[in-house]
């Protein structure tokens, strides 16, 4: 006697049916996501260079400028730096939340602490400060550090 | 003869059938040339990225060690870590490029098969010193680079818009590096 398919053989194969384009489908979104991902987090790299490229420069003006190389930053704490292409200084902000960078959507905050003595409090007189530079994204966070040092003949 | 316990499939069931296996074969042929174009959309978009960021560290890292800078709103002349004249620049002929010169040998930085160029733009500080100075009192020590972009892939132009901060190695120097 010919037997029909039962309701269970149906759906299992529908279900296989439907797993396997899903899957695919997936895949072809997931090709993109992954480029995606890529082009964001290499935004958010630049985003924390400029950050170090700030603290560095800053360091370097305030020693053409003939003060401290820590003036303007002398505390431990947290900082934002950004550039004024207006005046085109280097402007300072103490600031526990990060502030927006170059690019809409990533903030970054800008650490100051004694490499030698991280409890110290009052940078003026240190000789090498850690400088770390971390920039806030689309839920996730990226970190760079730096040590920048005092020496220079002029000091 | 045949006995009539036998059947056949009957025309409508037939056609439901053919008709479902249409449907599938149309469903499976979207999914693979969509997968196909998004490999292919995800190699070229590879490609260019890799083919911007290329371009914008090699900018990147002879301003670091660079020294003698000479800058304007769109461009850039100084003088490389072997002091050799190096001069950044925009070209819009044959293609719209962003140019590297080094002792006046121009060469394109991107491949403008993988990148359309759109714009360059450089903004810097401007130090307290005066000519005769020592160097670090004359030279920069902050450029803030602006580039905009199309990335070419086989099926659309994707725009990228990146800024590029740096602070050249050689500011801090009492006497200038090439002198």
């Amino acid at each position: 006697m010919n037997k029909a398919f039962t309701l269970t053989e149906l759906v299992i194969v529908f279900m296989i049916l439907l797993l396997s384009i899903t899957i695919l489908v997936g895949l072809s979104f997931s090709y993109l996501s992954i480029l995606n991902s890529i082009r964001v987090r290499y935004l958010a790299l630049n985003t924390a260079q400029a950050g170090i490229e700030y603290a560095l420069a800053l360091r370097n003006q305030q020693i053409e400028r003939g003060l401290s190389p820590w003036a303007g930053v002398a505390s431990k704490g947290t900082y934002c730096l950004n550039f004024n292409t207006s005046n085109r200084r280097i402007e300072v902000t103490p600031s526990s939340n990060p502030c927006l960078g170059e690019i809409p959507g990533y903030r970054r905050l800008i650490t100051y602490t004694d490499f030698e003595n991280p409890n110290n409090t009052n940078l003026t007189a240190s000789r090498a400060i850690r400088v770390s530079s971390e920039v806030y994204f689309e839920r996730d966070k990226i970190t760079l550090e730096v040590v920048l040092t005092k020496w220079h003949p002029t000091q | 003869m045949a006995p009539n316990s036998i059947k056949g499939f009957t025309l409508l069931e037939s056609i439901v059938v053919l008709s479902l296996f249409v449907i599938l074969i149309f469903i499976a042929t979207q999914i693979y040339f969509n997968l196909m174009n998004s490999a292919i959309l995800a190699q070229s978009y590879q490609l260019s990225l890799d083919n911007f960021r290329f371009g914008a560290e090699k900018i990147w890292n002879e301003i670091k060690n660079g020294s003698n800078f000479v800058p304007s709103s769109n461009s850039l002349e100084f003088k490389n870590r072997r002091c050799q004249s190096v001069k950044i620049y925009p070209t819009s002929s044959p293609r719209p490029n962003l140019i590297f010169e080094i002792e006046g040998r121009p060469n394109p930085i991107f491949d403008d098969e993988l990148i359309e160029f759109v714009s360059f733009s450089l903004y810097y500080d401007s130090p307290v010193g005066n000519p005769g100075d020592p160097y670090y009192k004359t030279a920069n020590k902050i450029f803030l680079i602006n580039y905009k972009v199309n990335l070419k892939t086989k099926m659309t132009k994707i725009p990228l818009e990146v800024w590029q901060a740096v602070a050249p190695s050689n500011s801090a120097f009492i006497n200038n590096p090439c002198q």
